[in-house]
């Protein structure tokens, strides 16, 4: 192989890393800021990725009523759950119940929409610098649209009133109620917006890829893997431990062979737990006792 | 106090634990006995025997509920086509859901203790290993279409294994794309190039190919694995593109398939001859990439229904039957259990309706069933080595993508059309 | 506690009378129940394990299964591809698992919480896909069978299964009432306060998972010689999920949860068989809306219908540990 290969490798390994971004940002969202660890994550987006399907190629709507369709049936999902399962904020019964909840959205879509997998058959146009080294539009639209969102999402989190009012209440909520902070209020809508970033990316992914029921797990491994390695509550970081798993991803593949991709990636993310527990992008003092 | 309630709470529960298994004993006991299946004597004689089951644990959820719903619909069709019954004595399937190994197991329990002595093996075998070592313990007929052969352990009365073996799978492929090198490539077996992709979940098809190739000089230029999650096709297919070879091998399941054909497809690149060994190139998932990608895809499968009907005698019934039915064309794996359930029926003309109860009586006709291949609707014909695995099981079938339709190519007498390679647009 | 000998003599009693119905149980009893008692009393033992790890020392641990398949690796292994006995196949198991925990515990002695589920999860999906890909070993996704003369009829295996069950139980309650067992329980409730007296809370930490990991491993040599063979589904996420729910469902913390628990175990037998093939899905529904409801409800389990009186119920206790 040459060095266009080696190029071209990588290029689609950012493209790629930057839709892995995307897919974890929600996650991170949840478990950095809002600390509630919602496994049903993969779940979601899988269910996100059917529906577009269904408003798509059962109900023949026309995108931008099917993407609102989308969205709108998220937000009510993510309200929802804020609402029932996650009322507490208390870990352990968090990842129970919400473990429950990923099987029963897998299953039931599982009786809706059956097993067979589902595509929306649809091709990706590329964009060629030269003709051995190019990327595909919507991996790069995925890439600068993850980019823009977690980059957007960070500034709101420490800029804006309300991002602030969201960091106070994950912070104490006592204290934020006091300040005039409606606390749950503030969680609620946090936490259902975060289900519209959800939304986005079972969109985007349904047109790259074909859904089958169990598409989240593999969504959720990669989501957890990313913003661990990231360390908690840093969107940035995720972004650009998105991008070095994509990169790191496509170099395994592509030099020592796909067959060793996920023992060496899964093992490094140990590796990495190992010796900054931490994560990559957080410092020491205010990360491990987050959650 | 509180000792006492937590006594009447352990108490309460061991009643209820207690309550539910004899719950389920009951029910187990209003069917025949563990041990001893109905006899057919007394007040039944004059009177209607009870159907025979044939039972059938299969993935009818799951991520495989759709292969799982082949086996089933093939089975029924079997069924259907001999009448629902042999020699005046009805026949009933009898289904059970088993999408893992452990559920299976149990399933299979439950219709054991619900009569059923009589079964057959469901969409990937998953749990035919287990089995393998608990039939003649049982004393229940199993017939299994597990491909691979290293689950017989020794000589067995009541399991049988009818279905190919992997080793005669991969071989065949590898000694067929030998053979194209050779008369289409005009290449000789020493100067062909393989490229080899598989997941790593059917990694005990690739490696028998491998051997095979290294046997016969072919080069195997990429030998690529990849695990089943993997969703980025991009550096495979770069790698695909720098390296030169003749003809790529790949076995693929389904989400994967699909990802790694469109991928090619939006790249514009075509590798010259692919001759696929696998599950999904055969599936109405691949058909519905459209013309475009499918056409010209050589594939190597089980004995499927694409074949010549002159070599398997009412396959285009079984064709034409199921596709009224279901809606669908059906699989290889549809066929299979239609030929499974054919051997079964086989047998059981061979015996006396009244003796089907005793199994002993059913595995000695089965052992002595001996056909030849192309006398049978799945072209396989029926021989038992001393492990009762089946000898004539042994041809698979290359079949070529035309225009959304499947047609066999090789080998000759099975064939219902002459290959294209390499497909021209 | 407060006992008077009496109520002690009528508790050993009571527990005498419910092994022995244990033991005459397989008289009783048809195929397919003993099939569905295994089971049961294989979850139990799976249950206990977690309840260990997870209700004593709150270290939340949902691949449980990483623990269990390995043992059933070991076993297979061991007597397929190694050619030696029953016996080496269970130290087989114990060993790797062994390893295995201290990896796991090293880290969690780092950190807890969601980091340590994490990295059981990233190692669960290592050892998961090379448990494919490591095929001349591993028989990869066909499996290896174990040799057909260790086939034990259901009834051995059910007293096989009863001794695990009843051992894990005893270890569970000789844990809980030792000093090993008050660190535990004082890292999961206060682990700050643990520290500030002095306990080493690493060291404590890799104990316990050393311990679960020691028992699910046992469990998982018995699951090979029932399933007679190996297969990658052991590490499903589905036998972790049935481990929890048992624990959740009978009572955390209790070493009577899992038994209750296992009640579900039970039913998901009972219910599978009974529902028509198109609504099958529903079952796992049903499964996860108990397990839901549970949590959400009576996070205290079965257990805690029963002690009403009692003042100090778990549900407090399960506060996240930090």
């Amino acid at each position: 192989m040459g060095v266009s290969a080696y190029i071209n490798i990588i290029l689609n390994g950012i493209c790629v890393g930057g839709m892995y971004g995307l897919m974890s940002s929600a996650f991170t969202f949840q478990v950095g800021s809002l600390r509630m660890v919602n496994f049903t994550y993969g779940a979601c987006i899988m269910l996100s990725m059917y529906l577009t399907f269904f408003f798509i190629r059962m109900v023949n709507a026309p995108v931008i009523l099917a993407a609102l369709g989308v969205i709108v049936i998220n937000f009510a999902i993510g309200w929802l759950m804020r609402k029932t399962l996650l009322k507490r904020i208390d870990e352990g019964m968090n990842i129970l119940t919400t473990m429950g909840l990923q099987l029963v959205i897998m299953n039931l879509v599982l009786f809706f929409f059956t097993s067979y997998p589902r595509d929306l058959a649809v091709f990706e146009k590329r964009i060629y610098f030269t003709p051995k080294i190019s990327v595909g539009i919507i991996q790069l639209a995925c890439f600068v649209m993850a980019g823009v969102i977690l980059v957007s999402f960070q500034l709101f989190l420490n800029k804006t009133w309300t991002g602030r009012a969201i960091r106070a209440v994950v912070q104490n909520r006592d204290v934020a109620g006091l300040m005039g902070i409606n606390s749950e209020r503030t969680l609620d809508l946090a936490f259902s917006l975060s289900f519209i970033l959800i939304g986005v990316a079972g969109m985007m992914l349904m047109t790259m890829f074909t859904v089958e029921p169990n598409f989240g797990d593999y969504i959720t491994l990669i989501g957890f893997v990313i913003c661990i390695t990231a360390g908690l509550n840093n969107l940035t970081g995720a972004f650009i431990t998105g991008v070095l798993v994509g990169v790191l991803s496509a170099l395994i593949s592509g030099v020592l062979g796909t067959a060793y991709h996920d023992p060496m990636l899964f093992g490094l993310f140990v590796v990495v737990l190992l010796v900054r527990p931490y994560g990559l992008f957080n410092k020491r003092k205010n990360a491990v006792r987050n959650i | 106090m509180s000792k006492a309630k937590r006594i009447l709470a352990v108490l309460l529960s061991a009643c209820l634990a207690t309550g539910l298994f004899y719950g389920c004993g009951d029910e187990g006991a209003t069917q025949p006995d563990a041990a001893n299946p109905p006899a057919a004597g007394g007040s039944a004689e004059d009177g209607e025997l009870p159907p025979l089951k044939i039972g059938m644990v299969t993935q009818l959820t799951g991520p495989n509920a759709f292969g799982g719903h082949e086996y089933q619909y093939g089975a029924e069709m079997a069924l259907e086509h001999v009448g629902g019954e042999i020699n005046g004595r009805k026949i009933e399937m009898v289904f059970a859901d088993g999408p893992t190994q452990d559920a299976t197991l149990s399933e299979f329990e439950r219709l054991y203790n619900d009569g059923v002595r009589v079964f057959i093996s469901g969409y990937g075998c998953i749990a035919d290993r287990t089995f393998a070592t608990m039939a003649d313990d049982m004393q229940a007929l199993y017939l299994s279409l597990a491909w691979d052969a290293d689950l017989l352990q020794g000589p067995s009365t009541y399991f049988f294994r009818g279905g190919a073996n992997v080793d005669d799978f991969s071989r065949g492929a590898m000694m067929q794309a030998i053979d194209i090198g050779k008369t289409f490539l005009g290449k000789d077996a020493k100067d062909l190039k393989v490229a080899l992709l598989y997941t790593t979940r059917l990694q005990h098809v690739a490696n028998p190919m491998l051997e095979t190739a290294e046997a016969n000089g072919v080069q195997v230029v990429i030998n690529e694995g990849y695990p089943d999650t993997n969703k980025d096709f991009m550096p495979i297919i770069t790698k695909l593109q720098n390296t030169d070879y003749d003809i790529l091998i790949p076995i693929q399941g389904t989400p994967d398939g699909t990802l790694f054909l469109k991928k090619i497809h939006e790249l514009n690149y075509r590798p010259k001859v692919i001759l696929a060994g696998g599950i999904f190139y055969d599936t109405p998932n691949f058909s519905d990439l459209g013309n475009e990608i499918t056409n010209g895809i050589l594939t190597q499968s089980y004995t499927n229904p694409s074949i010549s009907e002159d070599a398997a005698p009412g396959i285009t019934k079984f064709k034409e039957d199921f596709e009224a039915e279901y809606g669908h064309k059906p699989l290889a794996h549809a066929l299979q259990a239609y030929g499974g359930m054919n051997v079964y029926f086989e047998c059981l003309k061979k015996v006396d309706p009244k003796d089907w109860d005793d199994t002993a009586k059913l595995a000695a006709a089965m052992k002595s069933l001996d056909f030849e291949e192309g006398k049978l609707p799945w072209y396989w014909g029926i021989k038992w080595d001393e492990f009762n695995s089946n000898t004539r099981a042994g041809q698979m079938v290359i079949s070529e993508w035309m225009d959304g339709d499947m047609y066999a190519v090789y080998p000759d007498f099975l064939r219902t059309k002459d290959p294209v390679i390499p497909w021209e647009q | 506690m407060r006992q008077s000998k009496y109520k002690i003599d009528k508790r050993v009693i009571l527990y005498l009378l419910l092994l022995a119905a244990a033991l005459l149980f397989p008289m009783a009893a048809n195929r397919r129940v003993l099939n569905i008692a295994i089971i049961t009393l294989m979850y139990v033992t799976l249950g206990e394990s977690w309840n260990l790890l997870s209700g004593m020392s709150g270290l939340f641990s949902i691949a449980h299964a990483l623990f269990f398949g390995l043992g059933v690796y070991g076993m297979t292994i061991t007597t397929n591809r190694l050619g030696m006995g029953l016996f080496a196949g269970v130290v087989m198991g114990l060993v790797v698992n062994t390893l295995m925990a201290l990896l796991v515990g090293v880290i969690a002695s780092k950190l807890s919480g969601l980091y340590f589920t994490m990295a059981l999860i990233g190692l669960h999906q290592t050892v998961y896909s090379l448990s494919i890909q490591l095929i001349d070993l591993t028989g990869g996704s066909m499996g290896i069978s174990m040799p057909r003369e260790y086939l034990f009829s259901k009834t051995q295996q059910y007293y096989m299964v009863l001794t695990l069950a009843v051992a894990s139980m005893l270890f569970y309650v000789f844990i809980r009432r030792s000093r090993i067992g008050t660190n535990f329980v004082a890292l999961k409730e206060n682990p700050d306060l643990a520290r500030a007296l002095g306990s080493n809370i690493g060291n404590w930490r890799i104990l316990a998972t050393v311990f679960s990991a020691l028992m699910a491993s046992l469990a998982g040599s018995f699951y090979a010689l029932y399933l007679m063979s190996n297969n990658t589904e052991v590490f499903n996420a589905s036998i972790s999920l049935k481990i929890i729910m048992v624990v959740i469902v009978g009572g955390m913390g209790y070493v009577w949860g899992p038994v209750l628990g296992s009640s579900m175990i039970v039913l998901d037998e009972l219910v599978r068989g009974m529902m028509p093939s198109r609504f099958a899905p529903f079952s796992v529904v049903i499964y996860a809306g108990v397990l839901i409801i549970m949590a959400l409800l009576k996070p205290a389990g079965i257990i805690s219908f029963f002690q009403r009186d009692e003042k100090k119920t778990p549900a407090k206790k399960e506060r996240a540990t930090t």
